[in-house]
């Protein structure tokens, strides 16, 4: 693939390469500056992709994220910890916690992005990079895992806890209205939440 | 009988569309006898949905990024390529025997249990055996590397942390080779992901073993291997060059071999490689 061809390729997906890089540093100018460097790479090694029915953007979005934890190992001026050495210290003692099922009709949807926005803020890159490529991009698991090179089950477990506290953050604003959540995982049993 | 938080995954999985149809006619029958668990689904769906629209729109593309990167790919295209902002980290290595393209015969003098008599002919299905060697070292520089003097302990917890399966790592000692490192292979291939084993000898010979899970194998290659029976292929653009498989308690080993110096991890980087997910083994 010749510099024209890649360009007039690539570049079709600026937008969605430039969403993962914004989720991953969360600041537009860092990110502006990750989808140059992703693109200038996958340049270099343009010659090597090969078209396996995902397209194009999925590569994209695996040189992005490796070009981003090569950034942030050298700003941290030694190696990163992996995935399970980061781990996800602000939510890893609660990950099983009541989930909240409360009546839809109820919920006011139309004002859920504040909430949306500080839970997704609160995660690492790496649960927003997942929560990306299963949100917007709609991949499945094991192309996520693909994306970003770990075993499904590191995708799942990452979702799994994305979504938990996604939904307590929602859960927090169904009872500031008035709502009265019930625990799934509590149902049933004496421990009843919000009753 | 279902514990709620499998229940909870099971939904999720669902609502992801990754519930085989078993799974999801099951968990269908479970949710019609369950206002709660059924409300808990239709949640995750909106959830999903709410997720979708706020990320897709959460942040726009600056208005002048495509020009920039359109500059920047073109600088690349004349005299002013971009110099590599990675700092140079030569004690982590990328072997090059495969890199280069470079593969001698060592034969039987590897003692890693190459005791079949099976023969992969060039012809039908073996075809893809050959392009596999082709592939391997295409995909060398991809991975993550590790060394000098790898513990095999070490690179055993390494393939469980990074490929959540485990496989024996072969001895070859008694060949005078010792582990060098170890690294993941690029999943996003035919094989899925993949463990690989380098190693030394004092000679400066090398060896790669690569294992990887038989049903991620294709299909004409699984097929024609059985358990504990090794095979030779001869690899196509490589000269005389061989590589070896096995089939061995569900994983398929492949043992290809090597010389050349080693070289800096840069031409790692240069696939984009990330550096956080580098195990430096002792």
């Amino acid at each position: 693939m010749d510099r024209k061809e890649f360009e007039e390729l690539a570049l079709e997906h600026l937008d969605a390469v430039y969403r993962m890089a914004f989720q991953l540093t969360r600041h537009p100018d860092e990110a502006s500056d990750l989808v140059q460097e992703t693109y200038l790479k996958a340049l270099r090694v343009a010659e090597r992709f090969e078209e396996r029915g995902g397209g194009i953007r999925p590569w994209l979005f695996k040189i992005l994220h490796n070009a981003f934890y090569s950034r942030v190992s050298r700003a941290a001026r030694g190696p990163t910890a992996t995935e399970e050495m980061r781990g996800f210290a602000s939510e890893a003692s609660a990950p099983d916690e009541p989930l909240p099922a409360w009546d839809l009709a109820s919920f006011d949807w139309e004002h859920v992005d504040d909430r949306l926005k500080t839970a997704i803020e609160g995660l690492t890159p790496e649960y927003r990079a997942v929560l990306l490529l299963w949100g917007v991009e709609g991949m499945k698991y094991r192309e996520i895992a693909i994306v970003l090179e770990v075993p499904i089950g590191t995708v799942m477990s990452r979702l799994h806890r994305a979504r938990s506290i996604l939904a307590r953050q929602l859960g927090a604003l169904a009872e500031e209205a008035g709502l009265k959540p019930e625990s799934i995982e509590s149902h049933g049993s004496a421990e009843g939440s919000g009753s | 009988m279902h514990e709620r938080h499998e229940l909870i995954s099971m939904v999720r999985q669902a609502v992801d569309g990754e519930l085989s149809a078993v799974e999801a006619r099951e968990l269908e029958a479970r949710l019609d006898r369950d206002p709660e668990l059924r409300a808990f689904e239709a949640f995750e769906a909106r959830l999903r949905e709410a997720v979708r629209v706020f990320m897709a729109d959460e942040a726009d593309t600056p208005a002048d990024l495509e020009r920039r990167v359109r500059d920047a790919l073109r600088s690349v295209n004349g005299e002013n390529a971009p110099a590599d902002p990675a700092p140079r980290r030569p004690r982590w290595y990328v072997p090059s025997g495969l890199a280069a393209g470079i593969l001698l015969i060592i034969g039987l003098s590897v003692a890693v249990s190459l005791t079949g008599r099976g023969w992969l002919t060039p012809d039908g299905g073996a075809a893809p055996v050959e392009r596999l060697a082709d592939e391997l070292a295409e995909r060398h520089d991809e991975m993550i590397v590790s060394g000098p003097q790898a513990s095999s302990d070490e690179a055993q917890r390494f393939m469980l942390d990074f490929l959540g399966w485990e496989a024996r790592i072969p001895a070859v000692a008694e060949a005078g080779f010792r582990l060098h490192g170890a690294s993941i292979l690029d999943p996003a291939r035919d094989w899925g992901a993949g463990f690989h084993a380098f190693y030394q000898e004092p000679g400066g010979r090398g060896l790669s073993v690569f294992i990887f899970h038989a049903e991620d194998a294709p299909t004409a290659i699984r097929e024609q291997l059985r358990e504990g029976v090794a095979y030779a292929a001869r690899l196509t653009s490589v000269g005389d060059g061989r590589c070896y498989l096995w089939l061995e308690n569900g994983r398929i080993y492949i043992a290809v071999t090597g010389a050349g110096a080693p070289e800096s991890l840069e031409l790692a980087r240069e696939a984009g490689l990330p550096e956080g997910e580098i195990s430096d083994l002792p």
